[in-house]
This record gives structure tokens, C-alpha cells and sequence, in this order.
């Protein structure tokens, strides 16, 4: 139902010793939109869907995703939750069809529609292709329709645009439009590319260090900071009130090598893992 | 974890440690055949009595025994199967695939670790059922039904202690993120525990137990030196493998106290006793063996419990 909050985060904390990569965020996404999480690398965006999905456990605060509690309620969750991880790993010896039936079999469904989903995403042609063989933008499109397998009612994407090139990201833009549209899907979209983000989200959370420094839709935020103008600009604004001079190093948009804050965020493991 | 043991049996590395294990293991049973053969036609039946298809495991042949091969290349199917479980999926970023599914991350782990240990008896069962057919067709002996069970517990033996090496390498494969640092890890406990422990149990026992005189010790001394050197043994699965199934395949030996016992008797004793001592029955054997078993149980249950300990702490993240 359109409005119905399906994400709703209170004071969510995620400490890895001393370092904080997620700080008190408070947030809520509604159903049927296209939500970015918007920040740098290292902003805390993957550690975010990871407590949402249930796959970390917060230090502090809760959350409730599509009513539930992912920490009592993991299996549930994953269950009505896709999830496509920013290093979207495949099986290379499988095809795109199988893996569909390997995740189909995971979640317990007996009849999935694996030619819907890989008609969807256009790899229906090549479903019973190795994934092995499969180029960056096949592979990436073999991801969302995983995600897609299980009919979810809400989807984590996590940089499903990396490393792809101009028509890759067309495609997976395009897709991840219909979705809401023809599935009724609620979308959070994890990505540090702005201009990307902008052209599909209705509402952003801009992060940084783990911290929430705006939410809302684009012109909202750009009415806030007074700032006309695109969600580069208004990204930069905020940014640059919380970091200062150190904004100025910093490349948005592109993969131009690490400037301060773009570098290496704490590791799950201790310091030194990228997000 | 049917997708688990059909990777293993589909992965070029398992044909390659199949055709390894399977040609040494060939090799082996040949040349003891040919020992066993030359021994029985020079009239030695009378002492193998009761033990003689056995002797094709025990046989050392041209160079050493299947069962000496089996101590210490044992592990290496253990390690091999399991170094790169877990980190190699998560550098792959599949692991993060599968976690975000409606699975347990117990599933997970116990898939590994099961589909790795049914890959295990099932290679080591056709490879004994290999090497008894061959040792009848080749030697022309029948084992007894006493010989049958010998080899049926040494098998299950093999199992636990080739499944210790497996949760051993499926731990180092959670711990470490680099394949290439878990295989050297697992390669270097492996030297470790074959190699060096056991001889820092005997200097253990040296530093430990204090002998007047070394050139003619007392048996009480011999007897404390035997006691910790058996205690020092016990933290190492290669000397508690091999010290258990030297049991099993040979109804003549009765552990390694038995040196002791012999070092400390007169010439014409040792031969009173290995005269009327006999075959031991397998359950006298499996008595024997049992402290081996229950500490080498204790390695394979504390590595798998570490495993899943360490792999439900930590964090999905890939690399």
C-alpha cells in the first residue's frame, strides 16, 4: 500500500570497535518509492542495508523493515527482502537459469518464475549460457533478477550500476525505473554516483561517517540549503557543512581514486575494508 | 549442501587428489603385496596367522606402508577440500548472495562441513573397497571376518581424523580473507602437527623427566619418560591417528607402552611374552584404542565447533 512505511530506522548504531560507521540514523522509506542512500564511500550506506537485511547486528538503536524486526525475524525478512550486493558474486559454472533455481530452491519456492524474471532483465536469450561467460552488464542484470525471484515487496541495491559502462547503466536505470511501476517494488538504491541516482529517485538520505545529514525528495533538499540547482550541488552543500575544507579533495560522481573520505571505512573486521 | 558436494565432485582439484590418492595408494598396496607374497612363500604364514591381509596395510614395501601414507597424506585431502570453503566465497561475493536468502548461516556452515566429510568416506570407502579387492585378487588371501571389522573401524577412524583436517582447514578458511594465506596456514599447521610436535614431546619428556643415567635407565624413569611422552602425543592427531590404527590393523600391538614393557624385560621375557601374548581380539583392540579415539574426537569436535563459532560471529561484508 502506497504511504505504508516499509523501513523505519531509530538511533541505528554500528560500531566495529572504536570506529562508529553508522550513527544514530533515523530514517523511514515508504512503499512504491525509489529511495537513494546517497554518501561516500565509507558513509556507511552497505553497513546500513546489512542491519536492515539482518545480516549485522546493530550496537545500538532498532529497526523495523516491512513490520518486522530483522534481528528476531531474519528468515522472514529475507524471505520478502531482495538483496543485491554491491560485489555481486556469481556461480561461474552455473547458468543464469540455474542460479535462479539454486536462490528459488534457498527461499523455498516450488514454481518460480525464472523465464519472467530473465525476460525482465533481457537475459533470456542467454539464460542457459554459462554465468561464467557472462560480461559485467550480463552479470549485473543476472543480480537484479535474483533479487527479483523471490517477488520481494522491497529491494536493497547496493551500487547496482559499478562498473558499468554508459548502456549498462542506461539498462539497469531503465529497469530499475519499471520495477515500483510493474511490481510494485519499493527500492532502496545505495550509490555514490548522484547524477544516477537523481535521474530515479524520488527521495534521498545524504550519509556521511555514518552520519544522516539531509532527508528528502531532491527539490526539497535544494529548497532547504537554498541552493537551486541538481543534487550535486545540493550533495556538496551538505557535505561540505559537515566536512569543511576536506569536501574540496573530494571527487563526487566519478571513480577518481580516494580523496578524504572516499578512502578506506572502517572494516567489519576492524579497520581497513572498503564499503 | 547437495550444491556443495556436487561442486567437489565437478572440481578439477578433487579429480586431481582422487588420482593422487588413488595412485599411491595402488602403488602401495602392490609393493606390500609383493612383501606379503615373498614372506607366506618363504614359509612366514605361521606369523602372520590371523593378520595376513592385514599386513598389505601394514607392510611398510619399498617405502612406506598404506597406513603410514595414509597418516600423512591423510590430511592433505582434509586441507585441500577446505582451505578456500568459506573465504573464497566471500571474495567471490556469493557468500553475501546466499546469506541474504532465508537460510541459517548454520545451514551454511554445517553444509560445508558435511558435504566435505560425505566427499571424504565416500573417497576413502572406494578406495578400501579398491584396495581389499585387489589385495584378493592380487595376493589370493581372504580376510577373516575379525580383519573385516579391523578395517571397518580403521576406515571410520580415517574419516574423524581426515574430518579433523577439514574443520581445521574450514577454520582457517573463516579466519583469513586471502585463500593464498589460508592454504599456507593450513600447509604450515599440517608440518607442524606431523612433524614437529612429536618430537617436541619426546624433548618435553627429556626436559621433563629427570634420568640418572642415561646410558643404563631405571624402569621406573622409562616408565615416566613413556608417560609424558603418551600426554604430549595427545596434542598431536598424527601420532594419535597413527598410534590408534597401528592398533586396529595389527592384533599384535598393544600401543606404544608395549616398547617400554619389552626395553625393560630380559631377551628371553620378550620372547615368553610375544610367544604366549597372541593376537588381541578387535574388541581388546578397540579398548586399547580408545583414549586415542576419544582424544582425536576431541580435535575433530573442538575444530568444527570453532569453525561454526568463528562463521556466526562474523560479518557478511565481502572484500
Amino acid at each position: 500500500m502506497a504511504g505504508e512505511k516499509v523501513v523505519e530506522t531509530f538511533g541505528l548504531t554500528k560500531t566495529y570497535g572504536r570506529e562508529t560507521v553508522v550513527n544514530n540514523l533515523s530514517l523511514s522509506i515508504e512503499s512504491g518509492e525509489i529511495f537513494g542512500l546517497l554518501g561516500p564511500n565509507g558513509a556507511g550506506k552497505t553497513t546500513t542495508l546489512l542491519m536492515l537485511l539482518g545480516l549485522s547486528e546493530p550496537s545500538g538503536g532498532h529497526c523495523r523493515v516491512l513490520g518486522l524486526d530483522p534481528l528476531k525475524k531474519p528468515l522472514e525478512v529475507k524471505s520478502k527482502v531482495g538483496y543485491m550486493a554491491e560485489n555481486m558474486g556469481i556461480f561461474p559454472e552455473l547458468t543464469a537459469r540455474e542460479h535462479l533455481r539454486f536462490l528459488a530452491d534457498l527461499n523455498g519456492i516450488k514454481k518460480p518464475a525464472i523465464n519472467d524474471c530473465l525476460e525482465l532483465v533481457g537475459l533470456l536469450g542467454a539464460a542457459d549460457k554459462k554465468a561464467g561467460a557472462y560480461s559485467r552488464g550480463m552479470r549485473q542484470r543476472l543480480g537484479l533478477a535474483e533479487t527479483l525471484i523471490k517477488e520481494p515487496k522491497l529491494a536493497f541495491l547496493d551500487e547496482p550500476t559499478l562498473g558499468l559502462d554508459p548502456d549498462g547503466i542506461a539498462t539497469m536505470l531503465e529497469l530499475i525505473v519499471r520495477l515500483p511501476k510493474e511490481k510494485g517494488l519499493t527500492i532502496v538504491l545505495s550509490s555514490h554516483l548522484l547524477h544516477l541516482v537523481e535521474r530515479v529517485a524520488g527521495k534521498v538520505a545524504i550519509l556521511n561517517q555514518g552520519r544522516l545529514l539531509a532527508l528528502g525528495g531532491v527539490g526539497e533538499l535544494s529548497e532547504k540549503s537554498g541552493l537551486p540547482g541538481d543534487l550535486e550541488t545540493v550533495y556538496r552543500h551538505y557535505l561540505k557543512a559537515d566536512m569543511g575544507s576536506e569536501i574540496d579533495g573530494l571527487v563526487l560522481g566519478q571513480e577518481k581514486g580516494p580523496g578524504p573520505g572516499q578512502g578506506q571505512g572502517p572494516s567489519p573486521d576492524g579497520p581497513g575494508a572498503l564499503t | 549442501m547437495f550444491k556443495e558436494l556436487s561442486d567437489h565432485f565437478s572440481s578439477v582439484r578433487f579429480m586431481i587428489l582422487l588420482a593422487a590418492v588413488f595412485m599411491v595408494a595402488l602403488l602401495g598396496i602392490y609393493l606390500a603385496g609383493q612383501g606379503v607374497r615373498n614372506l607366506l612363500s618363504e614359509g612366514g604364514g605361521a606369523y602372520l596367522e590371523g593378520r595376513s591381509f592385514l599386513a598389505l596395510f601394514t607392510a611398510p614395501g619399498a617405502f612406506m606402508s598404506l597406513l603410514a601414507f595414509m597418516a600423512l597424506f591423510g590430511p592433505m585431502v582434509g586441507l585441500v577440500l577446505g582451505f578456500d570453503a568459506i573465504n573464497r566465497e566471500r571474495n567471490q561475493g556469493t557468500l553475501s548472495k546466499i546469506l541474504s536468502q532465508p537460510i541459517y548461516r548454520d545451514e551454511v556452515i554445517l553444509g560445508k562441513y558435511l558435504a566435505g566429510l560425505i566427499t571424504v568416506a565416500i573417497l576413502f570407502t572406494a578406495l578400501m573397497v579398491l584396495l581389499v579387492g585387489l589385495g584378493l585378487m592380487g595376493v589370493g588371501l581372504v580376510p577373516t571376518v575379525d580383519e573385516v571389522l579391523r578395517l571397518g573401524a580403521f576406515l571410520i577412524l580415517s574419516i574423524i581424523y581426515v574430518g579433523f583436517w577439514l574443520g581445521l582447514a574450514l577454520l582457517l578458511s573463516i579466519v583469513f580473507r586471502s585463500v593464498a594465506t589460508s592454504a599456507l596456514a593450513a600447509a604450515a599447521l599440517w608440518i607442524l602437527m606431523s612433524f614437529f610436535v612429536p618430537v617436541l614431546g619426546q624433548a618435553v619428556a627429556e626436559s621433563v623427566v629427570a634420568v640418572e643415567d642415561v646410558r643404563s635407565p631405571r624402569a621406573e624413569e622409562l616408565a615416566a619418560y613413556d608417560r609424558v611422552s603418551r600426554i604430549a602425543a595427545l596434542a598431536s592427531p598424527p601420532a594419535l591417528f597413527s598410534e590408534a590404527s597401528t592398533i586396529l590393523l595389527d592384533p599384535t600391538h598393544r600401543g606404544s607402552s608395549q616398547a617400554l614393557r619389552l626395553s625393560t624385560m630380559s631377551r628371553l621375557d620378550q620372547y615368553l611374552l610375544n610367544r604366549f601374548q597372541g593376537v588381541l581380539s578387535i574388541n581388546q583392540s578397540l579398548v586399547l584404542v580408545t583414549p586415542d579415539l576419544l582424544a582425536l574426537l576431541a580435535f575433530y569436535v573442538g575444530t568444527f565447533l570453532l569453525s561454526y563459532l568463528a562463521f556466526v560471529r562474523q560479518e557478511v561484508r565481502s572484500a
